[in-house]
């Protein structure tokens, strides 16, 4: 059984996807992005704080019946405190063990650009408003960012320049403005011998910097095209 | 437990207003000139995220002193919001 919080909800046994309920939907991804055993009284007040404990707690009861009607076990429970079930694989945490595979130095690259895509490309549930999810897809975001860059780089270094591209833009798309994931996508484009690619992602960083701040590339920057065009 | 004559049915929560902002800060090139920050906020009750860049701890001061001001007023006033 597979749980996806990155670029969206879905919850898939053998490929195949599980329609669930809202409330079901919300519960999971709770449990999910707490990795531990949660009392069932913070989870209702978290999840249905707006309403009464009453209410919250039968919300918590319905939510709990639709997945218990599932095929398999999504959630495992005890008198206080509820988990996802050790069954359930959550796309989110292979993001998080790829990430740090990635920025440590002493790992091999081997099969990791294949699979950059699906989970370093996304955020946790983008379209998803609550609190609770905000932080945890604010935190998934810095470090997937931080990872892409390494990939780029290390990519470039190995001769592996279409993935190392293809890194670079999924970390500037994640934030435009940080220079040092420019500064990577750039020398991808070089180490290619693309030019004309390298001078127009800093064309268009130039233009982006001065529209938002008013500033300039760093001379840094500036150095890797200087002379290029 | 709950007070003679007061059952779960009336008994309410807390159903105060909230907001989050996230500043995200970082330094490009290890120098003063390279603060940047990445400003993320929400607003109840349309839970719509805004967001924002800065270059200097004033513009960031700023951002956030507007965004309390609002959510006072928007808090008191959801309508406000419309």
């Amino acid at each position: 059984m597979r749980l996806g919080l990155l670029g969206g909800f879905r919850l898939s046994v053998e490929s195949k996807d599980v329609p669930l309920p809202m409330n079901a939907q919300r519960l999971i991804c709770f449990l999910a992005l707490h990795d531990q055993p949660v009392l069932r009284t913070y989870v209702g007040g978290s999840l249905w704080g707006d309403s009464t404990d009453l209410r919250a707690r039968g919300s918590l009861r319905s939510a709990l019946f639709r997945l218990r009607a599932a095929t398999y076990p999504v959630v495992s429970l005890t008198s206080d405190h509820i988990e996802l079930a050790p069954i359930v694989a959550v796309d989110l945490r292979e993001g998080e063990a790829l990430a740090h595979r990635v920025l440590d130095p002493a790992q091999e690259l081997d099969d990791i650009a294949e699979v950059n895509e699906e989970v370093l490309g996304a955020d946790i549930l983008p379209d998803w408003t609550e609190d609770w999810v905000l932080m945890e897809r604010e935190s998934y975001h810095q470090l997937r960012l931080r990872a892409l860059e390494a990939l780029c780089r290390r990519l470039t270094a190995k001769g592996r320049f279409g993935q190392a591209v293809q890194a670079g833009v999924a970390a500037v798309a994640g934030e435009p403005l940080r220079e040092s994931a420019r500064h990577a996508l750039i020398e991808a484009h070089l180490a290619e011998r693309n030019v004309a690619a390298a001078l127009r992602e800093y064309g268009s960083f130039s233009l982006l910097l001065r529209e938002e701040l008013g500033l300039e590339p760093s001379s840094d920057l500036r150095a890797l095209v200087d002379g290029l065009g | 437990m709950t007070p003679p004559g007061e059952t779960d049915r009336v008994k309410p929560i807390d159903t105060d207003r909230t907001g989050i902002l996230i500043v995200h800060l970082w330094i490009e090139g290890n120098t003063r000139e390279g603060f940047r920050a990445r400003i993320t906020r929400t607003l109840d009750p349309s839970g719509q995220q805004v967001k924002a860049v800065a270059a200097t701890p004033e513009e960031i001061y700023a951002i956030v002193r507007a965004w309390v001001e609002e959510f006072v007023v928007t808090a008191a006033d959801p309508l406000a919001l419309a």
